[in-house]
C-alpha cells in the first residue's frame, strides 16, 4: 500500500478494510433566474451494502474518463470535457421534466440544463460511537445537465420494464468555454489617456 | 521585480488573469507622448507593453485578406468631430536617438530595407534577443526576429527618457482632414509568463470561471518556476523565463491551449471533480510505494515498452531575418549583420537556412541505439500577400526568453544567465529512451491516486522490475464497479 497519496490515513485503512463506499447523487436547481442559489434535491442518497432508510434511485451509476492532454513533448490529445452519463429509475415520474411535486418542479422559466448534479464518493469509518461517512474529496464531481433522456415504462422480452431516466451532464463551467472559438472581441481597446481622465488627444493641422 | 517570479495570487485569479496579459498602456501618459517628432506623422511614445504583429498596419485595407487586423494589433485615430475612425498607423518603430528601426515597412521610404520575417510568430515561437555592440549598442532587440510583442525595453523603467528605447508610431493622419484625434490601440489578447500562468488566464478570459480552475494545482506548478524557491529546472530569472502566446481568431481555445501545454512538462488535464487542473512537473501529487496488493491491483491489464514517447533530436526554427544591413538607409554602418549576431550572442543557432535560423540538438547516443527520432513539429498555415502559405516549423515545447536582464544582458543564453538551453539539455535526459506503459484495474484504494499522480517504487508487473517514477496519464472510474482502469507512464531514470 502507497504510504503517501490522496487518502487520508484513516480513509486508507477503511478500504483496505473493505469498509462500505457510499455514492451519493443530488440535483441542485436554481431559485431565481441569476442562479444566485440553488436548491438540493437528493436523487440518491447512497450505494452501500447494508442499505437502511436511504433514497435509492441510481441504477447505473455509469463511468468517467479523465486523460492528460499532454504526457510528453512528443503525443498529446485533444482536450475533451468530462461528461457523466448515469441512469435513474424513473417509476414515479419524478425525473420527468413537468412532473408537479418532480425535482425539475417548479422551475420557472428554467429548464433542466441550467440544473446541476453532485456525485460524492464516501468510504465509511467504523468506531465504537458509530458509522461516520468520511468524503472522499477529490472525488466529488460537478457536473451541468447536457440532457435528460425517458424511457417509459413497456415491455422487454415480455418484461415489464420500469421506466428509467438517463441523465448526461458535462463538468460544469469548462465544457463551453472550451469548444468557442477566438473572436477579434477577445482583444483589448484603449483609448490613450493624459493621465488623468481624459482621453489623449492629437491635433492634426 | 528583478528576481524571484511573482506568484498568481489572488489578484490574479480575481481579476481572471489579467496579470499575465501582454498589455500596458499605463505609462502612456500626456508627459510621455512626444507627439509630431518627424513631420506631422510620427508620435513617440513610451513605457508601454504592446502586441502589434511585424508588418501588420492592421484594420481596414491590410493587404492580408484572411488577417483583417484582429490578430495583429493596431493603432488607429478616431475623430473627434464624428467619433469615427478616419485612420490607422502604418507603422510602428522602435526609436533610438539615430534612427529609427522599423519592424515593418511603413513608407517608401523604407521599401527595400526590410524584408518580411518568416514564418509567422506562431504561439510560443520562439523570441531571442540580440545585443548589438559599439555604435549600434543603443539598438533595442526584437526586429531582427518575427515577433508582435513588443516593449519599450528601456534601461530605467519605468522612467520615460525621451528619444531612448521608445516605441515610436508613424501615424497616417490624412491632411485633408485636421482636427482633434485621439490615439487608441487595439490589441488581441496575448500573454507572457510560465505555462501554467499563460493558460490559467487564457482559459479566464475566454471565459473559464476561476472557480471551476485547480487553482492551487496551478499556484503550485507556476511557483515550480521561481528561481530562489522553485524546483524546476526551468526556474525563472528576472521575472522574464515566459511563455509568449495570443490568441488567433478563428482558432478554437482549446487547441490554443493544448499548444501552450505542449511548451511545459507540467501534465494538463480535466481532474476528478471537473476542474481544469495541472500536474507540476516537479511537484506532484505522489503516491510512494506502491505495491499489487497494498494498493488492490485487480489486474494488470498490459505492460509494454514502447518507443512511442521517444524523442532524441529536435530542431527548432523561427525567424528569420534581412539579409543585409538593416535598418534606414544612412544607418551607422558596421550596423548588426548577421555574423556579429551569429557569434557574439547566439552560439546555439547552428546555422541559417534561407531565411531561418536553425537550433538543432540531439542525444547521439540514443540516435545510435534507437535511430534518429525527431520531435514531432506543426505545420503552420500562413498567409502572405492574400495567398495561403504553408510553413513547417518543428515545435519547440520549452521556454525561452528574450528578456535575460533587461539592463544589461540582451540575449539568449546558453549558461546560468537564463538558463536558455537547459530546456534543451533537459530533455534529454528523459525522452531519449524506451519507457514502460502499464494497464493496470484497480479496487476502490485507486481512490488514493489520481489522474496525472506520480507513482513512485511501481512494482506491480511480473517481471519483476521496480519503475522508480511513472505517471498517470489516463484513469477511467467505473462507479457501478467501484474500479478504475489507469494507464501509466514510465520516467526513465536520467542515463
Amino acid at each position: 500500500m502507497a504510504t503517501t497519496g490522496r487518502l487520508t490515513a484513516a480513509q486508507r485503512t477503511a478500504i483496505q478494510a473493505g469498509n462500505a463506499v457510499r455514492q451519493e447523487w443530488s440535483l441542485f436547481k436554481p431559485d431565481n433566474p441569476s442562479h444566485s442559489s440553488y436548491t438540493e434535491e437528493v436523487i440518491d442518497s447512497g450505494i452501500f451494502p447494508n442499505p437502511d432508510d436511504r433514497l435509492q434511485r441510481v441504477i447505473r451509476a455509469g463511468q468517467r474518463r479523465h486523460v492528460v492532454w499532454n504526457p510528453s513533448p512528443q503525443v498529446s490529445v485533444k482536450p475533451v470535457a468530462i461528461r457523466y452519463v448515469f441512469v435513474c429509475d424513473n417509476s414515479d415520474g419524478r425525473l420527468y421534466e413537468n412532473t408537479v411535486g418532480g425535482f425539475f418542479f417548479p422551475l420557472i422559466a428554467h429548464e433542466p440544463q441550467e440544473c446541476y448534479i453532485r456525485h460524492r464518493v464516501s468510504v465509511a469509518i467504523y468506531s465504537s460511537s458509530g458509522t461516520t461517512w468520511s468524503e472522499i474529496e477529490h472525488m466529488t464531481f460537478f457536473g451541468s445537465i447536457i440532457s435528460l433522456r425517458h424511457e417509459d415504462t413497456g415491455n422487454s422480452k415480455k418484461q415489464i420494464v420500469p421506466a428509467t431516466t438517463t441523465i448526461t451532464c458535462e463538468q460544469r463551467g469548462g465544457g463551453a468555454a472550451f469548444r468557442r472559438v477566438w473572436t477579434e472581441d477577445d482583444g483589448i481597446d484603449v483609448a490613450m489617456t493624459n493621465g488623468v481622465t481624459a482621453d489623449y488627444e492629437w491635433t492634426v493641422t | 521585480m528583478d528576481g524571484d517570479l511573482m506568484p498568481l495570487g489572488l489578484t490574479f485569479w480575481s481579476n481572471n488573469g489579467a496579470l499575465a496579459l501582454w498589455h500596458d498602456l499605463s505609462n502612456l501618459t500626456d508627459g510621455n507622448i512626444f507627439g509630431v517628432v518627424r513631420g506631422s506623422r510620427e508620435l513617440e511614445i513610451a513605457c508601454c507593453k504592446i502586441y502589434q504583429e511585424p508588418r501588420s498596419d492592421g484594420g481596414e485595407g491590410d493587404i492580408s485578406q484572411k488577417d483583417p487586423g484582429h490578430d495583429t494589433g493596431f493603432f488607429y485615430m478616431k475623430n473627434l468631430a464624428d467619433s469615427t475612425l478616419r485612420t490607422w498607423t502604418n507603422g510602428v518603430f522602435f526609436f533610438g536617438a539615430a534612427e529609427p528601426i522599423p519592424i515593418q515597412a511603413p513608407s517608401a521610404e523604407y521599401n527595400g530595407q526590410w524584408k518580411r520575417l518568416e514564418p509567422y510568430f506562431e504561439v510560443g515561437d520562439l523570441v531571442p534577443a540580440i545585443t548589438p555592440s559599439g555604435a549600434n549598442a543603443w539598438k533595442p532587440q526584437g526586429p531582427i526576429y518575427k515577433t508582435g510583442f513588443l516593449q519599450d525595453y528601456d534601461a530605467a523603467e519605468p522612467a520615460f527618457q525621451s528619444g531612448s528605447f521608445n516605441i515610436m508610431l508613424s501615424i497616417n493622419t490624412d491632411a485633408s482632414i485636421p482636427g482633434d484625434w485621439r490615439l487608441w490601440h487595439y490589441s488581441p489578447l496575448a500573454w507572457s509568463g510560465t505555462p501554467p500562468e499563460v493558460i490559467a488566464s487564457a482559459a479566464m478570459q475566454a471565459g473559464f470561471g476561476a472557480e471551476f480552475i485547480d487553482q492551487d494545482a496551478f499556484d503550485n506548478a507556476h511557483d515550480a518556476y521561481d528561481l530562489s524557491t522553485g524546483d524546476s529546472p526551468w526556474s525563472d530569472l528576472d521575472d522574464k523565463w515566459t511563455l509568449h502566446a495570443r490568441r488567433t481568431v478563428g482558432n478554437k481555445v482549446m487547441d490554443f491551449i493544448i499548444k501552450c501545454a505542449e511548451h511545459g512538462r507540467d501534465l494538463l488535464f480535466f481532474d476528478e471533480e471537473g476542474k481544469l487542473s495541472i500536474s507540476s512537473w516537479t511537484r506532484p501529487n505522489t503516491a510512494t510505494g506502491f505495491t499489487a496488493e497494498g494498493d488492490q491491483i485487480l489486474d494488470v491489464l498490459s505492460h509494454a515498452n514502447t518507443m512511442k514517447y521517444l524523442f532524441n533530436i529536435v530542431r527548432a526554427s523561427w525567424g528569420s531575418a534581412v539579409s543585409q544591413s538593416w535598418g534606414v538607409a544612412g544607418a551607422t554602418s558596421g550596423g548588426p549583420l548577421y555574423n556579429e549576431i551569429t557569434a557574439e550572442v547566439e552560439p546555439n543557432l547552428e546555422n541559417r537556412d534561407r531565411l531561418k535560423w536553425i537550433h538543432f540538438a540531439s542525444d547521439t547516443g540514443s540516435a545510435l541505439r534507437f535511430g534518429p527520432y525527431e520531435l514531432k513539429g506543426t505545420r503552420g498555415i500562413t498567409a502572405y500577400q492574400g495567398q495561403p502559405k504553408f510553413t513547417s516549423l518543428v515545435h519547440f515545447p520549452f521556454l525561452l526568453s528574450p528578456f535575460v536582464n533587461r539592463a544589461t544582458l540582451y540575449k539568449w543564453s546558453a549558461s546560468t544567465d537564463g538558463g536558455g538551453m537547459l530546456h534543451v539539455t533537459h530533455w534529454l535526459d528523459s525522452d531519449s529512451q524506451t519507457r514502460s506503459e502499464i494497464e493496470i484495474r484497480q479496487g476502490p484504494m485507486g481512490f488514493d491516486t489520481g489522474i496525472g499522480d506520480l507513482i513512485e517504487d511501481l512494482a506491480i508487473t511480473g517481471d519483476g522490475r521496480t519503475i522508480a517514477e511513472a505517471r498517470i496519464i489516463e484513469r477511467t472510474y467505473n462507479f457501478d464497479t467501484l474500479t478504475m482502469d489507469s494507464t501509466i507512464m514510465e520516467i526513465p531514470p536520467n542515463t
